[in-house]
């Protein structure tokens, strides 16, 4: 069941392209800029020079054979004669044994040339997607919070391929596709050119089914593609609110609604498929056709005009294999043109801005202490609504501090620029008075240890996730961190425990368990900083009292920014800082800020709904 | 197959008369040749132009009659895959809406969707195909070597060899091939896992600079993959050369059998170019009824996702429904006796057990609980969403089992934990609770909601939502998911975790303003916060599926732990001290 869910794989397959099917009416994707891409394209494959040309001339020889192919087998029929019932042996041997060779050479052409073709564009595509994958590492996080995740899934995945095997193949075949017709008008020009007339009858007739195919379609794809894409989103928009569908049994609206769309979409792709259903079967009939003209002009020909009856057989032959490449040369320009709009995708992201360098004579940052500021510190995400106005504020080495506020106040944004996921637009942010901007980023990185509102687990043991953070911690190391996180109770309750398999997407692990082993993984780092990001939102009450112990613990000699919801998590930070709207309203420890009865009270109040349950308030529920 | 047994009937006739197409066509495709031999030896070898022009109607009527095969069948196919694949679209979407939640569990969504997606349209472009090429292609294949061997036995032997070196060829070539694309399937899984993880963890990756590290994790899925992929194509690029050389080996034996026959008297020139077209057709069926075969391969494992489907369980059938007396405004009672639950194909540990209480009708009732204690599977199990494993669930005094489902779901409005939006406008995902609801109606259940920031945009109540209600914030989905529910105006309101993405002042005056307006109803609140728990007549302590303590907020401070527990954590350091 898990294999079929995405992006399969073409199944063997053999002989012959797939571009001369329905399929190439269908909308397909264009590229913009389809020259510059052509060209750069171009570039990517001369890398490997040799290897292109070597396949491209093979292939060359092997469609010059199978164009000379028929004049051989046509000239055998001319070493019969009729009347005597003799044949001319000596030409004959010489002729099979030259058509033989033929075959031969091609097979041979054939197959050193799909073997190049073969390792050279997957060569491509893995390098492609290497260079894809290097170029994500160095993108600012501004990129991935922009982009959707599948829209980049796709581009290194689908694009990259579509590019080296698409366009390596096609190329390949289009090569050939010209090579042979051409080779084969130019040998039945020479043969005789009244016969090619005859052949030649159903250029125009392609020419035009095509065409009409093409634009009587055009409207009915279009109304498929937006249906299907209606369809699909009511689909989806129901299948994952299916339970609410129930509560509000909205199951005979909802059907009502699905048959609808349903019948629009039954109509349209109908009609598409009428009109883009007729291009094999007519190809084919006209395939027919010209092999009938062919046949009757060389009957012709023979009888009253003395053709030799070798020429008739030889533009028999030529007849059958002359609509083919016509049709699929169509086609491939489509191929090809889809392919270049992938390639677009992929060079898009190639050309993306890079994170910020390093400044040039970027400081080596040893030892942090962990004394942070922020002076005067503006940001905007869009640069047009600010996020951060003017924020100042900094804390001493070894001391907690914890940003409330509602959501979408500014508290994750600080963090996004402490760590330089983002760089402020104006202000400074200094580390033990050092600004982050002139630290090099590698050993910026080091100053932190994080634990985020969503975490990620990456498919391995849970023992990799810890060790995650430090890579070179022992399994003792990891098992204590486990333990101070209060993770290890789970972990020993799993059936393989440590090496228990986790991955980032399969829900083994409930949200609680996962944070604690983000908690875990934060405790095993060593760096003097701690970003606590709504660390303990999603596990219980009770069990956030237990990771609340062990955080004083961890808290100990390192200073700790905290950012919760509950207040109650929050209450015995050395400083508290009330943000709204990105500005700070209010600084001060829990107690002062209680005094104060300002905004802070006010929140507290309303979480614990103080004023009709203050009597209640015993000093031993303290915890 | 037997999941589509209904279908034939309705199509039997029209696909009959496509394959009957398709078999007149490969009939006229067939006959070309034939003719054609005829032309060259009875015209072009006896001189005669009448039997060239004979002939060559006869050839150019076989290919008008073969363009009147191609058209209709082509309309005929594409009408009836189409509309069939309609019909299983709408059927197996509606077994979807009436799939017992349990099955619905059973399946992961994404993967439901792909079924009703993908996996149709790959059975309608079998079915499609069936009626084209399917057929064609072994008819073709048949009908030439059939057609060879009554116009030369002796020679149509050398067609039968290089058939068997062929489809010997293919067999082998399609042996082999599987199994290596099935590893690469997985190869490539690999990768496209390597990179969502990287893409869900960046913010970790980049916190924690562990670059190199996922670099070379990447660069050895990638180097498997291509190494994969160049093992499972080399296949077919070495054997499909050799499937040209060998049908060229067979052209140069016809030619030359063809010309001892031919001073033998035994064989016309004729028959010998005819030869040679027909081995041509019959090497492009073959390598057609591979393509085929891959084809069948992908629709058998489709056809089996969708069966799946259609066979799953049904919801509850609507048995003797015994209606409940419902007038309207009048609250219904709720209450569970000695209920136990545990999820089907969880992990077997009850989500809920041995539970009772009940809410009298018009009072409000706060289920509190750590995450995962089992207080959504309450809300569940009253709207009937799965039945109880022992003990009964009541509804204004009668067991939900003897009412009928839409019955018990039409009388309780749910707000559930994740706010779920349909695309379409503000008013239209309001009114989802009652189509009929008055602009006031609307008006009031969007105030009470604290949902009025809506009311203040630019297009108000006709603001698009998008998919989900991506374009709205957390709350505000949880406010307007509110509002929907409030204007069913149902008996009974359950609130699961409704308001846990407002800040507290706001969820506050939400809480209140929901009791003042729905006096009349029977509420429930389930949450994790003690100041909304606080505001209802009971509270019901959860912890891991069992009743832990049932009483009013003084009650239980005074008598439940676990209750105190929750209580202290959340009150904040609130002492007598800062007031």
């Amino acid at each position: 069941m898990a294999t079929g869910d995405r992006s399969p794989i073409e199944m063997p397959r053999m002989g012959g392209s797939r571009a001369g099917g329905a399929t190439r009416f269908s909308p397909h994707q264009k590229p913009k800029n389809g020259r510059r891409t052509f060209r750069r394209l171009i570039a990517v494959f001369l890398r490997y020079k040799g290897a292109v040309v070597s396949s491209l001339v093979l292939t060359a020889l092997a469609s010059a054979a199978s164009v000379a192919v028929p004049v051989l087998t046509g000239k055998v029929f001319n070493t019969f004669t009729m009347t005597s019932r003799a044949v001319d042996s000596k030409t004959l041997l010489v002729l099979l044994a030259a058509t033989a060779a033929l075959y031969a050479g091609s097979w041979a052409a054939n197959t050193i040339s799909g073997v190049v073709i073969l390792k050279i564009s997957q060569r491509l595509v893995s390098v492609l997607r290497s260079e894809f994958f290097r170029k994500m590492q160095r993108l600012p996080l501004s990129f991935y919070d922009t982009t959707p995740r599948g829209d980049t899934m796709s581009r290194i995945t689908n694009d990259v391929d579509t590019i080296s095997s698409t366009i390596a193949q096609s190329a390949a075949q289009l090569v050939s596709g010209i090579l042979t017709l051409s080779g084969s008008l130019f040998v039945m020009l020479s043969l005789n050119i009244p016969l090619t007339f005859s052949v030649l009858v159903c250029v125009p007739l392609v020419v035009l089914l095509t065409r009409t195919i093409a634009q009587k379609s055009r409207a009915y794809f279009y109304a498929q593609q937006k249906n299907l894409g209606i369809l699909n989103g009511q689909i989806e928009e129901n299948i994952h609110g299916l339970k609410m569908v129930k509560a509000f049994t909205k199951e005979d609206e909802t059907l009502l609604h699905f048959s609808k769309v349903n019948r629009e979409l039954c109509e349209s792709s109908t009609k598409a498929q009428i009109w883009a259903g007729f291009m094999m079967p007519l190809m084919n009939v006209i395939n027919n056709l010209t092999f009938t003209t062919a046949a009757v002009a060389g009957g012709i020909l023979c009888t009253s005009h003395g053709l030799l009856i070798g020429t008739a057989v030889t533009f028999l032959g030529y007849a059958k294999q002359f609509v083919m490449p016509l049709n699929s040369i169509a086609g491939l320009f489509n191929t090809i043109q889809s392919a270049l709009a992938g390639a677009e995708r992929v060079f898009e992201v190639m050309d993306e801005n890079e994170e910020t360098p390093d400044v040039p004579g970027a400081v080596s940052f040893t030892n942090p202490q962990g004394n942070v500021a922020f002076r005067d510190t503006c940001f905007s995400y869009d640069k047009k609504t600010a996020v951060l106005k003017h924020i100042s504020f900094s804390v001493p080495a070894g001391h907690t501090i914890a940003l409330v506020g509602e959501t979408g106040s500014g508290k994750t944004t600080i963090v996004n620029l402490l760590n330089r996921f983002y760089d402020a637009d104006s202000g400074t942010i200094t580390i033990d008075g050092t600004d982050i901007r002139t630290i090099r980023r590698s050993d910026l990185r080091n100053c932190f240890s994080v634990v985020l509102q969503e975490t990620s687990l990456f498919s391995g043991t849970i023992m990799d996730n810890i060790r995650y953070s430090r890579p070179s911690a022992s399994d003792s190391e990891v098992k204590d961190a486990a333990r101070t996180a209060h993770a290890a109770e789970f972990i020993e309750r799993l059936p393989e425990k440590y090496g228990t398999h986790v991955s980032g997407s399969a829900d083994t692990l409930s949200e609680g368990q996962r944070q604690l082993l983000a908690i875990a993984r934060a405790v095993l780092c060593q760096s003097p900083i701690l970003i606590l990001d709504e660390a303990t939102s999603s596990v219980d009450t009770k069990t956030e009292k237990d990771i609340q112990h062990a955080l004083v613990q961890l808290r100990k000699g390192r200073t700790c920014f905290l950012i919760a919801h509950r207040l109650s998590t929050i209450r015995d930070a050395d400083t508290i800082l009330v943000i709204d709207n990105g500005e700070i309203l209010e600084s001060g420890t829990h107690s002062g800020l209680m005094q104060q009865h300002g905004h802070y009270y006010d929140m507290v109040c309303s979480q614990t709904e103080c004023k009709t349950a203050g009597q209640h308030i015993q000093p031993q529920a303290e915890g | 197959m037997n999941i589509y047994r209904k279908y034939i009937p309705k199509y039997w006739l029209p696909f009959t008369a496509a394959v009957i197409c398709v078999a007149g066509e490969a009939g006229c495709d067939l006959l070309g040749p034939a003719f054609m031999s005829h032309i060259i030896n009875n015209g072009i070898e006896k001189q005669s132009l009448a039997a060239v022009y004979r002939w060559g109607l006869y050839m150019l009527a076989a290919t008008a009659a073969g363009a009147l095969f191609a058209v209709t069948r082509n309309i005929i196919s594409s009408t009836v895959s189409q509309h069939f694949g309609a019909d299983l679209r709408y059927d197996l979407f509606n077994k979807v809406l009436r799939f017992s939640t349990q099955s619905a569990d059973k399946i992961e969504s994404g993967s439901l969707i792909t079924r009703m997606t993908n996996d149709i349209s790959q059975v309608v472009n079998f079915i499609n195909g069936m009626m084209r090429i399917f057929f064609k292609a072994p008819l073709t294949c048949i009908g030439s070597m059939v057609l060879a061997s009554l116009l030369n036995f002796r020679l149509s032997l050398i067609i039968y060899a290089v058939i068997a070196a062929v489809a010997l060829l293919l067999f082998i070539s399609m042996k082999l091939s599987y199994p290596r694309y099935e590893l690469l399937q997985k190869a490539m899984d690999k990768v496209n896992t390597r990179v969502e993880e990287y893409l869900m963890g960046i913010r970790l990756v980049k916190a924690f600079g562990t670059y190199s590290s996922e670099t070379e994790k990447f660069e050895k899925d990638n180097t498997g993959l291509y190494r994969k992929n160049v093992s499972a194509q080399i296949i077919i690029t070495f054997f499909s050369p050799l499937l040209t050389l060998s049908s060229g080996c067979g052209t140069v034996l016809i030619l030359y059998t063809g010309s001892r026959m031919f001073t033998a008297g035994s064989v016309n020139p004729g028959e010998i170019s005819a030869f040679i077209v027909y081995m041509a057709q019959i090497l492009s069926s073959l390598l057609m009824i591979t393509n085929i075969f891959n084809n069948f391969v992908r629709t058998k494992a489709s056809n089996e996702r969708i069966a799946e489907v259609i066979t799953m369980q049904d919801d509850f059938p609507a048995a003797e429904a015994l209606s409940v007396t419902q007038a309207v405004h009048a609250a219904l009672s709720v209450s569970f006796s000695n209920v136990s639950f545990a999820y089907p194909g969880g992990s077997g540990t009850p989500a809920l057990r041995d539970i009772s209480f009940s809410v009298k009708s018009g009072s409000s009732l706060a289920v509190i609980g750590p995450t995962g204690s089992g207080k959504s599977t309450l809300a569940w199990l009253l709207i009937r969403l799965y039945d109880a494993d022992t003990g009964s669930v009541m509804l204004g005094g009668k067991n939900i089992r003897s009412l009928s489902v839409n019955d018990v779901r039409r009388n309780i409005a749910l707000v559930p934990q994740k706010a779920q939006l349909f695309s379409g406008t503000v008013r239209d995902n309001i009114t989802w609770g009652k189509r009929e609801a008055e602009e006031d109606e609307i008006l009031r259940a969007v105030h009470t909601a604290g949902a009025d920031f809506i009311l203040t945009t630019e297009d108000g109540l006709e603001a698009e939502l998008g998919s989900g209600g991506v374009n709205l914030s957390g709350g505000q989905k949880q406010r307007l998911s509110i509002a929907r529910a409030l204007i069913k105006n149902a008996p009974v309101l359950v609130l699961d975790d409704a308001t846990s993405a407002l800040d507290a002042i706001t969820e506050a005056g939400v809480r209140r303003a929901i009791l003042s307006e729905n006096k009349n109803a029977t509420v429930i609140f389930i949450t994790q916060r003690c100041s909304t728990a606080m505001a209802a007549d009971a509270i019901l302590v959860l912890e891991d599926g069992m009743m832990r303590g049932y009483g009013t907020h003084d009650e239980l401070l005074r008598t439940c732990s676990v209750y105190r527990d929750i209580f202290s954590s959340q009150l904040g350091g609130l002492t007598d001290g800062d007031r």
